[in-house]
């Protein structure tokens, strides 16, 4: 039995983790160093398109697929555009999302923090599907 | 960060799924071209809208090439039984 087995199965003993946690854990020893290294791998790989995959089974002629992808640079560049949006209606845009309950000053948006808005994306996935369409939107 | 504007534009739109139907290969590069002395000649009119408005102009100029020259990459298809359409930007 591996250190890490040992240790997992410990906490369960000692009622620290429960039985899900630890077959989650265990399940994650068990795939390995490789699978952890692939994922970091991923992770470092820069997101590069926005996608939206619609397939629709409404039509009575047919079913109608939609497959969009959006560079991400597109999405840097359309959030770099705020900062040319002149002081006074950056005031006004601010008080705007504020009062809509979103607490940012859009004049601040640095490159940082846009690239760590972008990061956040890589989790994104959303995912309707119901009897008349399937919508998929995800960063690749 | 890619400041060439796109060079390339492809264009299928097929009625009713058919062979026939309009297939665009565009270059896009000639259009920017063309629109190059137009652009260098409202060029000072652009600065003075932005001295108007208080906007800097180089930042301005900035951020829309930046929009520009992130085009590239773009891809739509819509296949439904009407039409097919894939249009994909190079």
């Amino acid at each position: 039995m591996s250190e890490n087995r040992r240790q997992i199965l410990e906490m369960l003993a000692a009622g620290k983790i429960t039985a899900d946690e630890a077959e989650r854990l265990l399940a994650a020893v068990e795939r390995g160093p490789d699978t952890s290294a692939a994922l970091q791998a991923r992770r470092n790989d820069p997101i590069k398109y926005l996608r939206v995959v619609v397939d629709a089974r409404d039509g009575h002629d047919g079913p109608t697929k939609v497959n969009v992808k959006v560079p991400m640079q597109l999405l840097r560049a359309g959030v770099k555009l705020t900062s040319i949006i002149p002081p006074r209606a950056r005031t006004e845009v601010n008080a705007a999302l504020a009062k809509e309950g979103i607490d940012i000053d859009i004049g601040k948006l640095t490159p940082e923090s846009l690239e760590e808005i972008v990061e956040q994306l890589r989790d994104l996935t959303v995912d309707v599907d119901n009897e008349r369409a399937k919508v998929r939107v995800f960063c690749e | 960060m890619s400041w060439m504007p796109p060079l390339f534009l492809i264009v299928h739109i097929l009625p009713n799924r058919s062979h026939r139907g309009l297939r665009l290969w565009v270059p896009v590069f000639l259009i920017w071209i063309l629109l190059l002395p137009f652009v260098l000649v409202l060029l000072p009119v652009f600065f003075i809208v932005c001295a108007a408005i208080d906007i800097h102009p180089f930042r301005t100029l900035g951020a829309f090439l930046h929009l520009l020259g992130s085009l590239g990459g773009t891809h739509v298809e819509v296949d439904s039984p009407d039409a097919n359409v894939f249009i994909h930007v190079y």
